[in-house]
């Protein structure tokens, strides 16, 4: 039992973190490409991009444990016997010391996640208290101009009164923008990004991330635009910035942008709106397929290459089934 | 984390202190709502926390201590949006929060002239289209 839930978690493990690194590498590549599509289209595709190496990983070895799914898709072939087998780490301290790795990664994920789920509570609470409901979102009695959704499942919008005096009129605008994040449950979809790729350290993963959320960022500026327009929307977001900019005292001394160039990259996005690509259904359908090949076709290797890092690692590994 | 965050039993005794000052803790516990009234001990380690962080006052009353709140609603607040400037500007809120603009120092003056001057063009642009 050791052995078997051992070899899983080292399988799992080991094919995490060789994915995240490929998908790191060959980013740079594909980026060109997924910016140019519609922001709506490009963050779900670069979502999926940042979720698929732990998505792809988990199932291909859950695959690679189900006798029947895994006759399908690997190759016969013998070792002892010729029965259908899945690849087991013959020593129990390697198999330990994969029990031991997958549970400080999913303690750390789950810590990870409490905590910021912790730190949203706590805001939410705060809010709620200091807070004043009007209709679909929340004022705030603060001077600085401050405009945010927090939350996951069902965000909610804070607004400061400083912002809402200084843009009576961009107001329908801004609460479009903070909406869409809302149905989309942006904040939702960049923790799963984040938690997918936390296998890698920050640094590694932070342009790619970073990228996530300025598409994302932009999907929900090109959404209120269906609704006031691309060059309403780029004037609000100049004022805001302006504004912003225009309270010196708000900026932390250690001025380094998480997001940089942001209202830059988002405006001329606004006015070149429509150059961007849009993805037929067929292409959404062709690119799921891909998708299901490419994770059948992973099973097959994921096996044999487990079996020849099995037999090396553990000198007197056997292979058993 | 949040320099300013504060729990809930905290901001329901400061609650309870801007809509009535100078109250001492059985008074301020009686003003807590029903469904989540705490035992007179609990708001007395709640007092003496808040009186720690220099959110209240307090003043010796006969045998009790009076209290006061020393920050109002809006100071609290402004403290806590200030809060979350400085996490949202270094990254640390991003998976929680998403705000419409960032406060980056990212574009000088000069950068912000070219966006205008883009837009006024754009504008002009389309006015001119049939």
């Amino acid at each position: 039992m050791i052995n078997s839930v051992g070899t899983f978690a080292s399988i799992w493990l080991g094919l995490w973190l060789a994915l995240s690194v490929l998908f790191v590498l060959v980013y740079p590549l594909l980026r060109p490409s997924l910016l140019k599509l519609h922001p709506r289209h490009g963050s779900t595709l670069l979502l999926a991009y940042w979720v698929l190496p732990f998505a792809a990983s988990l199932l291909s070895t859950l695959i690679l444990f189900m006798p029947p799914a895994e006759t399908l898709l690997v190759k016969a072939h013998c070792h002892v016997d010729c029965e259908s087998h899945a690849p087991l780490i013959d020593s129990p301290a390697l198999a330990l010391a994969g029990i031991v790795l997958a549970t400080l990664v999913v303690t750390m994920l789950f810590w990870r996640f409490v905590t910021t789920l912790r730190r949203s509570r706590q805001l939410h609470a705060q809010f709620d208290v200091l807070g004043r409901r009007r209709g679909t979102w929340y004022e705030m009695e603060a001077e600085c101009p401050l405009v945010f959704t927090l939350g996951w499942w069902r965000p909610r919008i804070y607004l400061s009164s400083g912002l809402r005096e200084a843009c009576t009129a961009h107001l329908d605008i801004i609460l479009q923008h903070e909406r869409a994040h809302q149905e989309r449950r942006d904040n939702l979809r960049l923790l799963v990004a984040r938690l997918c790729f936390a296998i890698l350290p920050a640094p590694v993963s932070r342009h790619g991330l970073a990228d996530l959320q300025g598409v994302t960022e932009q999907a929900c500026d090109f959404r209120a635009a269906e609704r006031c327009g691309e060059l309403a929307v780029a004037e609000t977001l100049l004022k805001i910035k302006r504004l912003v900019l225009s309270r010196p005292a708000l900026l932390p001394r250690d001025a380094m942008a998480f997001a940089e160039r942001d209202v830059e990259t988002r405006i001329k996005a606004l006015l070149q709106a429509s150059a961007r690509i849009r993805l037929r259904r067929w292409q959404w359908l062709a690119l799921l397929a891909l998708g299901g090949v490419f994770l059948g076709t992973l099973v097959g290797p994921l096996h044999h290459g487990s079996e020849w890092v099995i037999s090396a690692l553990g000198d007197h590994a056997r292979l058993t089934h | 984390m949040l320099p300013n965050t504060l729990g809930e039993l905290e901001l329901g005794v400061l609650e309870a202190l801007w809509q009535e000052p100078h109250l001492d803790a059985k008074a301020i516990c009686q003003r807590i709502p029903a469904i989540r009234q705490p035992s007179l001990s609990t708001v007395q380690s709640t007092l003496e926390r808040l009186h720690r962080k220099e959110l209240v006052t307090r003043s010796k009353t006969g045998h009790a201590y009076s209290y006061a709140p020393r920050v109002s609603r809006s100071n609290l607040l402004g403290r806590l949006m200030g809060d979350i400037i400085h996490l949202l500007h270094d990254g640390r809120l991003e998976t929680i929060l998403s705000s419409f603009v960032t406060v980056a120092a990212d574009l000088d003056d000069k950068s912000l002239a070219d966006l205008e001057a883009l837009i006024a063009r754009k504008k002009q642009e389309q006015g001119r289209a049939p």
